[in-house]
C-alpha cells in the first residue's frame, strides 16, 4: 500500500479524502442537527440531472452537477416559503425530476452512452488534480464562512425563530447553508457519488453526536472519522480491488453499530 | 412614548379566527399583563408583537429598532441539540451588531453569570439542555431573553412550568426590571404584581380594546 503512493492517482485519492472529509464533517453536522438530511438526498439526486445535461452539452458534468444541486436548493426554499407545501413532498418531487432530466439527457446524448457508475456509486481513484483544487477552495471557505460567524451559525441552526428576533439574518444564513450544502455534496460525489452521499454525511455525525458536548466538538470528531473512513475504505478498496465507494460507507456503516452498542451507557453519561 | 399600536387586527388560521378586532397600545414604562381562556389567541398576539406572525387585517405599528427579549411558550428547538445552557442563555447577547470571530467579553460573562444566579440556575451552567426539566429549561429562556437588554420583554407564560418559590424568584426579577423595561406577559397566575398596570383579557368572542398606559 504504502509504495502505491508514489502514482498520482492514489496521492490524489488520499489528499482528496482527507479534503473532502473537512467540508463533509462540518457540513454533515448541520444537516444532522437541522435535519436536512432529506434535503441533502434530493439534492444530491437532483444533481444527476445536471451530470446529464453537461454530458449532454459537452462540458464537464460536475459544473453541470453543481448548477442542478444550487438550483434544488434554492428552489426548495423558495418553494416552501411561497407555498403551504410540505418540504418532504418537493424534495421528492425535485429528487425524482432530476434523476429523470439525468437519464433524458444522457439518452439524447449522440454516441456510446458513457458509464455512469463513477457517478453513481463513485470512485475515489478518478479524482484529479483539479478536483483536489476545488476541494481546497471549499474547504477554505467553509472553515471561513462558518467559524468566523461561529455563535450565529450556532443560534440560527439551534433556534431559528429567536434568532430572527434579536435581528439575526436568518433567511440570508438560510440560503447560504443550501448554496454550501449543495457544493458539498458535489464535491463528494467523486468519492462516494450521488446514492450513497447522504451516509458520508450522516454516518460520521451521527457518531460523534454520541460522544459531543458541544456542536464545534461534534464537528472535528465528525472531521476525523470520515478521514478515518475514507482512507480506511479506500486503502481496504484498493487492496482487494473492490468499489471504493461502497467500501467506504460500509466501513463507516460498521464502526456506526459498534459506537451505538460501545457507545449507549458512555453517552447517557455524558448527558447530564 | 409608544412602542407599539395595534389597530383593528383580525387573525385568521385558514377559517379559525384567532383574533378579533384588537386594538391595543402598549407605551414606554408599561406592565401587560394578558389573560384569557385557552386558544384565545394570546400566543397569537405576542407572535404579531415579535413579528413571527403578520395579521390577516388591521395595522400595527411599533417604533423602530425596539430590541425584544422574547420567551415563547412552546420551543421550537430540538432537545437534544448539543449546546451548554450558558452557551443558550448567551444567545441573547447576540443582538449586537455582527462581529466575526466574535468573543464575548468579561463584562458580558459576568452579567450572564449575574442573571443566572438570580434564578438559581448558576449550579447548571455547564450541563447540557437534553437533560433539563421543564422549569429549568424555562429560567434558562427567560435568562437568555433578559440578556438581549431588551426595551421589551415578551413573555408567554413563563412561568408555567415553575415551582411557586421559583415564580415568586422570577416575578420579583420582573418587578425589579419592569421600571426600565416594558413588559408584556401571558399568564394564568391569580396573584398579579402591583407593578403591573395594565391588564388585557384575550378571546376571540370579545372585542380588546384596551389603550394600556401608566394608571
Ligand atoms: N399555526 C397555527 N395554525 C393554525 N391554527 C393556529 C395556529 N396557531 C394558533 N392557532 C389557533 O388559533 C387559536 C389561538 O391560538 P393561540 O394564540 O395559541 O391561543 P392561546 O395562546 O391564547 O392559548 C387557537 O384556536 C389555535 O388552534
Ligand atoms: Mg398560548
Amino acid at each position: 500500500m504504502i509504495e502505491a503512493f508514489k502514482y498520482t492517482f492514489v496521492q490524489n485519492a488520499v489528499i482528496g479524502a482527507v479534503l473532502a472529509s473537512i467540508a463533509c464533517g462540518i457540513i454533515g453536522t448541520i444537516i444532522v442537527e437541522k435535519k436536512l438530511v432529506m434535503m441533502s438526498g434530493g439534492i444530491a439526486h437532483s444533481s444527476f440531472g445536471g451530470i446529464g445535461l453537461g454530458y449532454y452539452l459537452s462540458i464537464e458534468p460536475i459544473i453541470g452537477g453543481l448548477f442542478f444541486s444550487i438550483i434544488t436548493s434554492v428552489g426548495i426554499v423558495q418553494i416552501k416559503r411561497k407555498t403551504n407545501v410540505n418540504s418532504d413532498t418537493i424534495i421528492g418531487i425535485f429528487w425524482a425530476i432530476g434523476m429523470a432530466l439525468g437519464i433524458l439527457f444522457i439518452a439524447l446524448t449522440p454516441g456510446y452512452p458513457p458509464d455512469m457508475t463513477s457517478y453513481l456509486f463513485g470512485d475515489i481513484l478518478t479524482i484529479s488534480r483539479w478536483d483536489v483544487l476545488f476541494m481546497l477552495i471549499m474547504d477554505t471557505l467553509l472553515l471561513f464562512i462558518i467559524s468566523s460567524l461561529f455563535h450565529y451559525w450556532r443560534a440560527y441552526l439551534f433556534d431559528d425563530e429567536f434568532s430572527k428576533i434579536i435581528g439575526i439574518p436568518v433567511r440570508l444564513y438560510e440560503y447560504i447553508l443550501f448554496i454550501l450544502i449543495a457544493c458539498v455534496i458535489v464535491l463528494l460525489i467523486k468519492i462516494v457519488g450521488i446514492i450513497l452521499v447522504i451516509a458520508l454525511l450522516t454516518l460520521p455525525p451521527a457518531i460523534s453526536k454520541m460522544f459531543s458536548e458541544s456542536l464545534k466538538k461534534m464537528m472535528i470528531l465528525s472531521v476525523w472519522l470520515g478521514i478515518v473512513f475514507c482512507i480506511t475504505g479506500f486503502t481496504i478498496s484498493y487492496l482487494y480491488d473492490i468499489p471504493s465507494g461502497a467500501t467506504i460507507i460500509l466501513v463507516s456503516g460498521t464502526f456506526y453499530f459498534i459506537s451505538i452498542i460501545l457507545g449507549t451507557e458512555n453517552a447517557i453519561l455524558n448527558k447530564k | 412614548m409608544e412602542l407599539i399600536h395595534f389597530k383593528n387586527i383580525n387573525m385568521f388560521y385558514q377559517n379559525i379566527c384567532a383574533l378579533r378586532d384588537v386594538n391595543l397600545t402598549i407605551k414606554k414604562g408599561d406592565y401587560v399583563n394578558i389573560t384569557g381562556p385557552n386558544g384565545g389567541g394570546k400566543t397569537t398576539l405576542l407572535k404579531m408583537i415579535t413579528g413571527m406572525v403578520k395579521p390577516s387585517s388591521g395595522n400595527i405599528s411599533m417604533k423602530k429598532d425596539l430590541k425584544i427579549g422574547y420567551v415563547p411558550q412552546h420551543t421550537l428547538f430540538d432537545r437534544w441539540f448539543p449546546i451548554k445552557v450558558k452557551d443558550v442563555a448567551m444567545m441573547g447577547m447576540l443582538n449586537k451588531p455582527k462581529k466575526y470571530f466574535h468573543q464575548f467579553t468579561e463584562e458580558e460573562v459576568k452579567k450572564t453569570e449575574e442573571v443566572m444566579d438570580c434564578l438559581n440556575i448558576l449550579t447548571i451552567q455547564d450541563a447540557q439542555i437534553t437533560g433539563l426539566s421543564g422549569g429549568q429549561l424555562q429560567k434558562v429562556l427567560f435568562a437568555r431573553a433578559v440578556l438581549t437588554n431588551p426595551d421589551l420583554l415578551v413573555l408567554d407564560e413563563p412561568t408555567s412550568n415553575l415551582d411557586s418559590e421559583s415564580k415568586d424568584m422570577m416575578n420579583t426579577y420582573l418587578d425589579k426590571i419592569s421600571k426600565e423595561v416594558t413588559i408584556v406577559k401571558v399568564t394564568h397566575e391569580e396573584n398579579i404584581s402591583g407593578s403591573v398596570n395594565k391588564r388585557v383579557y384575550v378571546s376571540q368572542d370579545v372585542k380588546v380594546n384596551a389603550a394600556a398606559g401608566r394608571k
